[in-house]
């Protein structure tokens, strides 16, 4: 019956052009011993004539074409993610690669780069509405000339690049609800597997989310990929039994999404092979009979070698560091093209920064820096090089750690201020990827922030002992004594004396001022009753 | 209306420069200046001797941008001015050591020029005497340690010292116009100074007339020496926001040994623009009442006038007040009136050497915080406040014992009174 | 008598439930709502993963008015730490409000500001509507006149103030500025503010708009207490006045047709198991709280006001 009523729709929709598509796929991949790498994608894709573009929706989220209408965006990537990508062990990340934190790369039509940036902040406000983030102060960068991300490599004019990263931003269960909520099987399907109680009960996990539209006179093509990818590591010391998807998930698969194209479970062996099981194939699936896989878990025995990119943080003061980016390439030469956002706290020593690399020296290197407009802007670094095979290389920037206006400090300021992860994107002769570094923490040097009244106050002193003179000089002569009576200054005195024991009392005696007040009241209260 | 009885100065002077014997003192400065060049590494990131706008350090971050054919005003942290990046980056291109003996030059030049001039006023007050008053302020600039290692750091402050030792010889020596081009040039750069321009009303014969054209020549100058950055920087004005604007605006925020900078990062955002204001505002009133009330003495007014234009400048360093200290002894004849001469000079010692102490305890060992190295700096400045009030005290007290010499007592008490 | 009625309604359709006499004779002891929609803003102030107890007390709550019907798009959460995925917590992406209790971070939570998003300008702001133009619907409280509005404060407060993310205070004179903001602009018909805090009965007390009922976990003088610890988690898991209330919601409100009335609510924590005075002001109050329902706050039932005089729509109302 339902498949009719979908199939109904489907027909229903043809006659205006409008066709959608939805495939989900969970890959599960043993990296390690006892490590197991999860991919869930899910793609939605609408073709829609924009003559007769009706707001008639199937599959795809409606939030989502709205989204790229609106802000006429071209595509959009997402990502985030908590804990470190183990490049030596897992191999290449998945793709787009995240970094730490929250990500934001944004491709759109505007009129102007104010206009740009206007609508940048709206988006990002938008994204907050739709991915349940905190992400409204992120610090967007404008238009970087090299290569960030790999989905977005390809060169297009006229469009307006904003790209951000928000290290500190933290990804939890709210954000997987939402990204569900985008999905056209919510709650059947392999998007029940997706449920938070063991995902970040894990060593990584990353979330993304890209959307694009392409547009060809009337015809427009909307793209939607949602991405999760966990690490997760079996909590049975032993090891020795495979995987099932009740150790990864805590549940089985107990549904199928009808209204998938393609709905598929893939497990790689450990040599490799790939075992391909496709669950709309499978007739007995329900929630009593539900189905479950075994997943070896011996490691991949032959990995991919990928660049690899760390960055670690020097210097031992709150006044000077030093962020040194390490990179090192595979055994086949690569162009790589590194791009470093220097957030607005630290100050760039411009003339120090350098390359320094083993085998062969210092290859050529093509630089860009760039300012973005604005208050509290960050600057992009990036560089474009060859590296030649087994080549290691280090990107050192030093800096000054700057000390900022008092609202200008998270809230817990001596925890420090990250510096966004660098990205690396990798150009090799048959494919291209891009992964990230780690993010580092920057203790800055901070004020005292209890103290902003005695700050004040004293320097409005130090002003006021200059012009007191001044003042007193200009207009009054000073002259021999002849006779003069003192009751005005003593009286002067007697009141300053007087403000000081009171105020010595309240201090030794607790008194609340408030409560001071409060006791006025309820005395006038009083008064007031008596008549 | 403006008198300068004290200062009678004639060009017929100018032929006893070398009152005292030069080579040995000038060797001997040039050699520790030398020397420090060797230990600039301590220094060159010194809190106490570099500031946003002194330090050398960043004026080649901002020629590394210009190597690179980047723009370094995009960057909201390049307080250099086109002029100043160009130049340096010439001279850093030719040769560095040129660099090196040039800044040694200048500063030497500068304790030369405030030991001729010293000497200058001190023969045409006191007449011929056996003080030698030039070799004092020369050893007081040459062999001041502040002086020296910002030689060493190649700190921009040398520069205008020299400057402000120039601007005080054509004072002294009476070329009033030399005195506000110079004025005006130094203006185009870091602003404050521009009240220096007060000085000339001493050297305008009375004449209203002829000390507007003195301003408005200074002006001209300040003007020229923006065009000039305009045109160095390709005709393009975005110079002015981190260069003027930060000055006017106190923006940058970072330590330094002024009255500012924490004061601007505790402050309430809403009242940051009122307190701008009101500082710029109060700053370029002051001299207005100074002028009027120290009217007999330009000597005395110079040193009050120069040592507000260190005190208020909002990204100052160390060396900012070793000229003006090192005429000091120029106010001899105040110097009985004094009231806080030891206060002031054990606080200014004191505090220069808690500075480095303060330093490290919040930066370095973390066992202090922010306010350790305000408290230092505030109480220094203080300092400085308080020696500006004592000039004007020792006026004001002075020009009662001309007046009533024969009447005073030392039990007479002194108090203010309406005029 | 009652579970015949049930059956006979049962049979004759739910329009005949509201016209039994026992329907009516309940309703008469309340008077009648005026408001046709809830809204609550539900806030956790407090950073650092020690003050565990205040985010759970929020989600304690919410799980407690989601039950009774207010949608999660009326709903406000602010949550100042992200407690469920801290990696301190044992057991990750979870919040326990009791030892054996269940999780209050399921799958179907909706947060609207976290972290360092939970400010007092941003609370401010969501009171008084007054946002900047990018911020999306579910940050915002939408309310007209007919809402009835619930405000939830839990942190560590003070005399006269509440503490946001260790770092700035909203003070009982903001709140009461917000408070009356609101009233100007007729964005609430009723409102309840709720502060669990130390002190917080002086969080209400500037607070002078009408149609206001304010309560507190402790009087201006007192501490409130937390209530329960689990040592697995190692935190203290939940606070007294946020339990009791809790607990009052699950057994006393089991549906929206509950009728248990607000002063069953405000005696629901006696000092001796708060161990502090609850305090209550009413004097802006102008209702009696024994004839208000506690779903009037804590629930949304569609409340339809029915329109007797003829109203002309002009074209104004339709451009």
């Amino acid at each position: 019956m339902r498949e009719l009523i979908g199939s109904l729709l489907v027909l229903v929709s043809f006659s205006y052009g409008l066709i959608e598509h939805f495939d989900e796929k969970v890959t599960l991949a043993p990296v390690r011993n006892n490590e197991l790498r999860v991919d869930f994608r899910f793609n939605s894709d609408r073709r829609f004539d924009s003559r007769t573009e009706v707001n008639d929706f199937l599959t795809f989220p409606r939030i989502i074409q709205e989204l790229l209408n609106r802000y006429a965006v071209h595509k959009l990537t997402v990502t985030m993610a908590h804990g470190r990508w183990n490049l030596d062990e897992w191999g290449l990340p998945p793709q787009p690669s995240a970094p730490a934190g929250a990500q934001v790369f944004a491709e759109f039509e505007a009129v102007g780069e104010e206009d740009a940036d206007e609508r940048m902040k709206f988006l990002v406000e938008a994204l907050n509405g739709v991915l349940c983030t905190s992400i409204s102060h992120i610090k967007v960068v404008t238009a970087p000339d090299f290569v960030v991300l790999e989905n977005h490599k390809n060169r297009k004019r006229n469009l307006f690049k904003r790209y951000g990263v928000l290290s500190g931003e933290t990804t939890c269960t709210e954000n997987l609800t939402r990204l569900r909520k985008l999905l056209a099987c919510k709650e059947n399907g392999l998007s029940t597997l997706l449920h938070p109680s063991k995902l970040y009960n894990s060593l990584y996990h990353s979330s993304h989310l890209v959307i694009e539209q392409h547009r060809e006179k009337n015809q427009c093509e909307a793209k939607m990929e949602v991405g999760v990818t966990v690490v997760m590591r079996n909590p049975s010391q032993k090891g020795q039994r495979p995987w099932s998807f009740a150790d990864v998930f805590d549940r089985k698969l107990g549904s199928q999404c009808k209204i998938a194209r393609s709905s598929q479970i893939d497990i790689i062996g450990p040599s490799g092979e790939i075992t391909t099981t496709d669950v709309r194939n499978l007739t007995a699936i329900s929630g009593a009979a539900p189905i479950d896989v075994s997943i070896p878990i011996a490691a991949i025995a032959q990995k991919q070698s990928v660049v690899k990119a760390w960055s670690s943080q020097g210097g031992f003061e709150q006044q000077h560091g030093m962020l040194t980016v390490h990179i090192t390439n595979d055994d086949s030469a690569s162009k790589i093209q590194v791009t470093q956002i220097i957030p607005y706290y630290v100050h760039l020593r411009y003339s120090r920064i350098h390359w320094k690399c083993d085998k062969g020296g210092n290859p050529s290197i093509e630089k860009v820096l760039k300012n973005s407009k604005g208050l509290e802007a960050p600057t992009l670094l990036q560089y474009k090089m060859s590296l030649s095979a087994g080549q290691t290389c280090e990107l050192i920037i030093p800096f000054d750690k700057h000390l900022l206006r008092l609202e200008q400090y998270p809230p817990d300021a001596n925890h420090g201020m990250h510096i966004p992860a660098s990205s690396v994107f990798v150009e090799k002769s048959q494919f291209s990827y891009s992964i990230h570094s780690n993010a580092i923490l920057v203790l800055l040097p901070v004020p005292d922030f209890s103290m902003p009244f005695n700050v004040i106050c004293f320097v409005a002193t130090a002003f006021a002992l200059v012009f007191g003179p001044i003042q007193l000089y200009s207009t009054l002569w000073l002259a021999p004594v002849v006779k003069k009576s003192q009751w005005g200054r003593k009286v002067h005195r007697a009141i300053l004396l007087v403000i000081i024991v009171f105020c010595l009392y309240a201090h030794m005696m607790d008194i609340n001022l408030n409560e001071v007040r409060r006791g006025i009241e309820t005395y006038f209260e009083k008064l007031n009753e008596l008549k | 209306m403006v008198e300068s009885k004290e200062v009678q100065t004639n060009r017929k002077d100018e032929g006893d420069s070398s009152s005292f014997n030069l080579l040995l003192p000038v060797s001997a400065a040039v050699a520790v200046r030398a020397a420090s060049f060797a230990y600039s590494d301590y220094f060159e990131e010194r809190v106490e001797f570099t500031s946003t706008v002194y330090s050398f350090e960043r004026v080649k971050d901002g020629i590394a941008m210009l190597d690179d054919g980047l723009d370094p005003f995009e960057t909201k942290n390049m307080h250099f001015l086109p002029l100043t990046l160009y130049v340096v980056r010439y001279l850093l291109k030719t040769s560095p050591v040129l660099l090196a003996s040039l800044w040694i030059l200048l500063d030497i030049s500068t304790a030369w020029i405030a030991a001729q001039t010293a000497q200058k006023v001190w023969d045409s007050v006191h007449g011929r005497d056996d003080r030698n008053i030039g070799k004092l302020v020369f050893s007081l600039y040459a062999y001041n340690p502040i002086a020296i290692i910002s030689t060493g750091i190649l700190s921009l402050t040398v520069v205008q010292n020299f400057v402000f030792a120039a601007i005080f010889f054509f004072l002294v020596s009476d070329r009033p116009a030399a005195c506000a081009l110079l004025i005006g040039a130094w203006s185009s750069f870091t602003i404050f100074p521009f009240i220096l321009i007060s000085c000339l009303a001493f050297r305008s014969n009375g004449s209203i007339f002829k000390f507007l054209s003195l301003v408005s020549l200074s002006i001209f100058s300040a003007a020229t020496f923006f065009a000039l950055n305009f045109l160095l920087n390709g005709n393009s004005l975005n110079f002015v926001e981190p260069t003027y604007t930060s000055i006017l605006k106190f923006t940058s925020i970072q330590p330094n040994v002024g009255l500012y900078w924490y004061f601007f990062v505790q402050i309430f955002e809403h009242f940051r623009s009122f307190y701008t204001n009101s500082f710029v505002i109060l700053y370029f009133f002051m001299p207005i009442p100074i002028t009027i009330m120290i009217r007999r003495d330009p000597v005395l007014h110079f040193t009050i006038i120069g040592l507000l234009v260190s005190i208020f400048f909002p990204y100052p360093t160390l060396n900012q007040v070793s000229f003006v200290l090192a005429i000091l002894p120029l106010l001899e004849e105040y110097k009985k009136h004094f009231r806080y001469t030891l206060l002031i000079g054990g606080t200014i010692i004191t505090t220069i050497a808690l500075m480095p102490v303060m330093w490290h305890m919040w930066m370095v060992s973390s066992s202090g915080n922010a306010n350790f190295f305000f408290g230092a700096t505030i109480v220094y400045n203080v300092a400085l406040i308080n020696l500006v009030m004592d000039m004007i005290f020792v006026y004001s007290r002075r020009q009662i014992d001309l007046e009533y010499s024969d009447t005073l007592t030392k039990k007479t008490k002194m108090d203010f009174a309406f005029y | 008598m009652r579970h015949v009625l049930l059956i006979f309604s049962a049979i004759i359709g739910s329009q005949a439930v509201l016209n039994t006499g026992l329907q009516l004779k309940i309703d008469e002891l309340f008077d009648t709502p005026g408001h046709t929609n809830n809204w609550a803003v539900l806030v956790c102030t407090s950073k650092f993963w020690f003050n565990y107890r205040h985010v759970s007390n929020v989600l304690a709550l919410y799980h407690s008015i989601k039950r009774l019907g207010v949608p999660d798009s009326n709903i406000i959460m602010m949550l100042a730490e992200d407690v469920p995925c801290n990696s301190r917590n044992p057991r990750p992406g979870t919040v326990y409000a009791a030892r054996a209790g269940a999780n209050l971070y399921g799958s179907d939570v909706e947060v609207d500001y976290r972290g360092e998003e939970v400010t007092v300008e941003n609370f401010i702001r969501i009171l008084t509507g007054r946002h900047h133009p990018a911020t999306p619907r579910s940050k915002r409280l939408l309310t007209d006149h007919q809402s009835n509005v619930l405000i939830y404060l839990t942190g560590h407060g003070g005399d006269s103030f509440m503490k946001f993310q260790d770092s700035e205070e909203l003070t009982n004179v903001d709140l009461a500025y917000a408070v009356q903001t609101m009233f100007e602009d007729n964005r609430y018909h009723e409102m309840l503010v709720i502060a669990d805090s130390c002190r917080s009965a002086s969080m209400y007390e500037w607070i002078d708009s009408p149609n206001v009922l304010s309560l507190s976990s402790s009087l201006t003088h007192e501490e409130s207490y937390s209530y329960d610890v689990d040592t697995d988690i190692g935190v203290y898991v939940i606070d007294r006045y946020t339990h009791y209330t809790v607990n009052f919601l699950n057994k006393e409100v089991k549906a929206l047709n509950s009728s248990a009335n607000m002063q069953d609510y405000i005696d629901s924590c006696p000092a001796r198991k708060c161990l502090s005075n609850t305090g209550v002001r009413k004097d802006h109050y102008p209702k009696d709280v024994k004839r208000v329902r506690v779903t009037d706050f804590f629930g949304s039932s569609r409340i339809f006001q029915h329109l007797s005089e003829e109203i002309v729509l002009d074209d104004e109302f339709w451009a």
